[in-house]
């Protein structure tokens, strides 16, 4: 299987709003690319995300997604966003996204 | 409605709406029950299934009553569906479902998802509640958490599934820093904690 893994810089989003924001993600994540995001998403652009994904999901083609906020766990738990530097998405058929990127 | 929460019933009474959220099979409809079992009028609020996204729509159950000394508290308990980033209709074959049910259940689903998260609209406040017996360390909760607090919404996080030998409290305590409440919304362990939590959320 071919990995194709797109790194996107906060400059490339940033005059984004977050609609626009989920579909650039959509779209990447629709044609099998792992997307790497600087930065990471918002709480808010998260679920915005999962709700359009939602949407787009077709029960063929398209399923969904994984996500994960790799962030130091020790110590700081899930009350931390802060500490957040970038979110990893990957098409839902990307069985390696794990917390081994932590 | 229990004893305590009639002979208190009288006295300063407060209205709130509780949302019941997480990831599929954390125990959010068993918790609901339990409620209201214990605190409402004993009618089920849906079906508990180990086939994931058995909750596909938002079930809300009025005038669950929660008391104590100061007062009562006039829950409206929502049970959301599941909230997830994707759906496979073939997790559904797996659990014995035909393929056309399966499609069927996880169109339903994605539509479940959607409503789960619009419905942060309407709380006051919200239980996490967590698989204690699982990584507690899901996106998901990682998701839901962070908009529950950029929408200022008060989150009593409850670690589910203590009856059974795999969970590891210790581990949801360390990922939640400590803020936790274990419960067993099957056996019923933990629940007075948990109605104090709530009272205390409404500020009683």
């Amino acid at each position: 299987m071919e990995l194709r893994i797109n790194f996107v810089t906060e400059n490339t989003t940033r005059k984004m709003n977050p609609t626009q924001k989920c579909d650039f993600i959509l779209s990447k994540l629709r044609s099998d690319c792992v997307v790497v995001f600087e930065g990471g998403l918002e709480a808010e652009e998260e679920a915005l995300l999962i709700q359009e994904a939602m949407s787009q999901i077709d029960h063929q083609d398209f399923l969904g997604y994984k996500i994960l906020n790799p962030v130091p766990l020790r110590g700081h738990g899930l009350f931390s966003r802060k500490d957040v530097k970038m979110t990893v998405l990957a098409p839902h058929n990307y069985e390696h996204l794990s917390v081994a990127l932590v | 409605m229990s004893i305590l929460s009639r002979i208190f019933a009288h006295r300063r009474r407060k209205l709130m709406t509780i949302g019941i959220l997480g990831a599929p099979n954390a125990g959010k409809t068993t918790l609901a029950n339990r409620i209201s079992n214990e605190c409402g009028n004993g009618e089920s609020v849906g079906i508990v299934s180990p086939v994931p996204h058995e909750t596909r729509e938002c079930a809300a159950l009025e005038h669950c009553m929660v008391a104590d000394h100061s007062g009562s508290l006039d829950l409206t308990i929502v049970d959301t569906p599941g909230i997830a980033t994707s759906i496979d209709y073939r997790e559904f074959q797996q659990h014995g479902l035909s393929r056309q049910d399966s499609i069927t259940r996880a169109k339903e689903a994605t539509r479940g998802v959607i409503k789960a998260i619009q419905s942060l609209e309407k709380m006051d406040a919200a239980i996490v509640v967590v698989d204690a017996a699982r990584a507690p360390f899901d996106q998901i909760n990682w998701t839901v958490i962070g908009n529950l607090e950029a929408r200022k919404i008060p989150i009593i996080v409850a670690a589910n599934k203590t009856d059974l030998t795999e969970s590891d409290i210790d581990l949801v305590k360390e990922t939640f820093n400590g803020d936790i409440i274990p419960i067993s919304a099957k056996n019923g362990s933990g629940m007075d904690q948990l109605y104090g939590s709530i009272l205390s959320v409404a500020g009683m």
